[in-house]
């Protein structure tokens, strides 16, 4: 239907913009995905009036979420939060992740639109790829050659970090690389996207993000392993091993000279191994004294001075470890949801793949396990779930990956009530 | 419908206090804090607007922004901060007292916080609370070193040795601080300093003691720059010449390492000039000083110069080894002993090396004004007065020595 399609075009492009703003980190991005999350939202609700039916696709992976922002929003009704604003402003955009993410459930229900999803994730991968790679080469100490970045950070393509990049692209690049294991795409595309596949793996080794290289590295692994039974025959182990080798090619040719530096010295820019030790530490303390409320969702940068044990002047906005973050934020409630979300999303995701009757299926759920995979495993050490484009994507993917094939659709029929 | 409605409004309130809040118009503040109350930052910004509004500003209200930010944000050590401090401006110390407590608890850790508590403290007099809170500040940012002392200082509370008690058992505060007399010019003040960092019994090097050093000869505090420099020169294991220590001149062989200030040797650069060692050619030893003149000028050259402690009348021997490879004009090189303490009067001048020689022993002797203590040893070149005047060439210098005579002539100590 045409709304329908509507709302996939209006995610996608909401998600698109939330990457080349930067992330979506400042208040007015933040402010944009959050309106147009409502008002795709409106636009289906009022799609749903006219129909006068309401057709909900279920999803047990909103039963955590939905309990994750119930924890938030008790916190903040109940004023058991540090600081009520900061809780507020996390739980609008917790608001935009799940009206989206519902959104697109509604909208990608067949294997036509879970294609166009796909092939909407793979080329905004290569495109911003590629932007970060001119950019780095001929960097002019701006994002986009016009705005300018402090001093401290260290950018790559659109991001004003390089380990937010790597996020984006351990969602993304996934797919194109399943969709070469899986034979899921017409040979005459199959340079193109393994073009898509290179180019973002690329960026990544040359952004020298540590975290983000060794977590595409395991999230394309456990693809390996998720697609290995797809592989049969020569030509299938042909395709995988040109792409790994193509793939080894153009990292090598992009410069691995300031990746392998990086990987040599652990203190080089950014956060010490004392300083994360020490954040995580402190944060594991906070959450030892607030176990069960937690502190309120998005208060860690206002809590955390008090708790602070290694001090040189510098302001802690997050702790580069998301589940601390999380435990210290919302206690054991939120980590309880997080947990069930991750266990759902995995079970789910892994039903889907082994009820996978086309390549292509195969590919769209090995690739959105994987993303998420790696994802999950660079929050370990980061904080991409706090970077308002990244949280979306992997919302969405996770959404899309455990969407139940056999769907179990409640409708509820609106009709005038007759005197 | 209404989720809906309510979610819209939420965010659209949300970024309009925000976008109004970072605009330059004050103005746009107040609405910034009307439509989201919640907001801390909006309240600070309007408390800091009033307290720093010379002309037009208002301390109460600038207290009671802060007020509001305080209950909107508990947390933030800043805005207690910025409270406690218009409250002191108010004269209500006892609530500027609890709001400095507030900030402490929320960042107990911070060396801002506790050198704005420090500073709070002292203006109420109250050393010991100030002192400890001085004490945290330096354990986590020693940078705050010369502000805390500079404080403690000014007040005339604390004395010499209550300030060295503030600091954490490291070289850098005292170094910091003595660099911080020296500035004032108050030597014996830096000298405790210098005694505290002693008693730490920590290494130090050489080059850290000698601006007290310096600063002590050229305000003529020999006693104490001798004393120090004896005292750096053990404590840092400065090599000393080996030749049974009977010339006063410090490393005349310059066999080790110039020190560059203090009693050793000071090189000063000077363009047409190159200083280095060379082990290629000595007198004695291992090496000499070798000086390459370039020829670009008609140079006034007194840029070796060493300042060397003397007994009032008493008679010296100073002698030192010259070679020279082709050096230009008829204004040659020698050596230049001057009084310190009075330097309209001239140098003893040396004989003078020009053109090419080999090692040439040049030597004077001379006895000690009645009051001369400090003298300085200059290799020199006065400017020639010829047409020919650029000096071009190379000098050795090697085995400089000051010996004290006794009344026979001979070497006193040995």
């Amino acid at each position: 239907m045409l709304i329908v399609k509507l709302i996939e075009i209006g995610v996608c492009v909401l998600a698109a913009f939330a990457v080349l703003a930067f992330g979506a980190v400042d208040p007015l991005s933040d402010f944009i995905l959050q309106i147009g999350s409502g008002g795709l939202l409106l636009v289906w609700f009022l799609q749903a009036v006219r129909q006068r039916q309401v057709t909900i696709c279920t999803n047990r992976l909103f039963l955590p979420l939905l309990g994750f922002c119930g924890v938030a929003l008790a916190q903040y009704a109940l004023g058991r939060t540090a600081y009520p604003y900061a809780t507020k402003v996390e739980l609008l955009s917790m608001g935009a992740y799940l009206l989206l993410s519902f959104l697109l459930v509604e909208a990608v229900q067949g294997e036509r639109e879970r294609k166009a999803f796909v092939w909407f994730l793979i080329t905004l991968a290569f495109l911003v790829s590629l932007l970060g790679i001119v950019q780095f080469f001929t960097w002019n100490g701006k994002l986009y050659w016009i705005k300018a970045v402090a001093n401290s950070s260290v950018p790559f393509g659109p991001f004003v970090d390089r380990d937010h990049f790597a996020g984006f692209v351990e969602l993304t690049a996934p797919f194109a690389f399943a969709l070469v294991f899986s034979g899921a795409v017409r040979l005459d595309l199959l340079p193109l996207v393994s073009l898509f596949a290179i180019l973002p793996a690329g960026a990544v080794v040359l952004s020298a993000s540590r975290g983000g290289i060794l977590s595409l590295f395991f999230g394309l692994v456990v693809l390996g392993v998720l697609s290995g039974r797809r592989i049969t025959g020569r030509k299938s182990l042909l395709r995988i091993v040109l792409l790994v080798v193509l793939s080894g090619v153009a990292i090598a040719w992009l410069g691995m000279e300031g990746t392998s530096q990086r990987f040599r010295d652990l203190a080089s820019s950014g956060i010490s191994q004392d300083r994360r030790v020490s954040m995580y530490r402190d944060t594991w303390r906070i959450f030892l004294e607030h176990p069960w409320p937690g502190t309120g969702l998005g208060t860690l940068q206002f809590v955390y001075p008090r708790y602070e044990s290694r001090y040189d002047g510098s302001i802690v906005d997050h702790t580069h470890n998301d589940y601390l973050e999380l435990l210290a934020d919302t206690g054991i409630a939120g980590g309880i949801c997080t947990f069930f979300f991750i266990l759902f999303l995995f079970r789910q995701g892994f039903s889907n793949l082994r009820q996978a009757t086309t390549p292509f299926g195969s590919a769209f759920y090995s690739g959105a396990l994987a993303a998420c995979t790696g994802f999950l495993l660079h929050s370990l050490v980061d904080f991409n779930l706090h970077i308002p484009s990244n949280a979306m994507l992997f919302f969405l993917i996770a959404f899309v990956a455990s969407a139940p094939q056999v769907k179990t659709v409640r409708t509820t029929l609106l009709t005038p009530s007759r005197s | 419908m209404v989720t809906i409605l309510g979610f819209g409004w939420e965010a659209t309130i949300v970024w309009m206090s925000d976008e109004c809040a970072t605009s330059e118009n004050p103005r746009r503040w107040h609405r910034a804090a009307r439509l989201e109350p919640g907001n801390a930052a909006c309240w600070a910004r309007l408390g800091a607007f009033e307290e720093w509004d010379f002309e037009r500003g208002d301390l109460r209200q600038a207290a009671a922004f802060y007020e509001k930010a305080v209950a909107a944000n508990t947390n933030s050590d800043r805005h207690w901060l910025a409270l406690a401090e218009v409250y002191e401006k108010l004269g209500e110390i006892s609530q500027a007292r609890d709001a400095y407590h507030e900030a402490e608890r929320d960042h107990p850790i911070s060396s801002e916080v506790a050198w704005r508590c420090g500073s709070f403290q002292l203006r109420q007099g109250n050393t010991s609370e100030a002192g400890a809170q001085f004490h945290r500040a330096l354990l986590t940012n020693p940078e705050l070193t010369e502000n805390v002392v500079a404080a403690c200082w000014k007040a005339k509370l604390f004395t010499l040795r209550d300030i060295v008690e503030l600091f954490p058992r490291q070289n850098r505060h005292y170094f910091q601080a003595i660099d911080y007399f020296l500035r004032l010019n108050e030597i014996d003040a830096a000298l405790s300093m210098w005694d505290g960092l002693l008693a730490l019994g920590q290494p130090i090097s050489l080059a850290q003691a000698i601006p007290l050093v310096n600063q002590a000869i050229s305000t003529g505090r020999l006693d104490i720059a001798k004393r120090v420099w004896r005292q750096a020169v053990e404590k840092a294991e400065w090599p000393r010449d080996s030749d049974g220590g009977s010339s006063i001149v410090f490393n005349g062989g310059f066999e080790h390492e110039l020190a560059n200030g203090g009693f050793d040797w000071r090189e000063q650069s000077v363009p047409g000039v190159s200083f280095e060692f060379d082990s290629n050619s000595a007198h004695s030893g291992v090496r000499s000083m070798r000086i390459a003149f370039d020829g670009s000028s008609n140079l006034d050259f007194q840029n070796l110069v060493q300042y060397v402690l003397v007994e009032p009348r008493q008679r010296y021997r100073f002698t030192a080894y010259l070679r020279s490879q082709s050096l230009s004009t008829d204004s040659g090189i020698r050596f230049a002993i001057g009084d310190v303490s009075h330097p309209a009067v001239s140098p003893i001048l040396t004989s003078s090396v020009t053109g090419t020689q080999s090692w040439t022993r040049t030597e004077t002797e001379f006895t000690a004004g009645a009051d001369t203590h400090l003298l300085k040893i200059a290799l020199w070149r006065a400017p020639s007065s010829k047409f020919d005047n650029k000096l071009i060439g190379i000098i050795w210098v090697d085995d400089v020595s000051l010996v004290a005579l006794d009344a026979g002539g001979k070497d006193a100590r040995r």
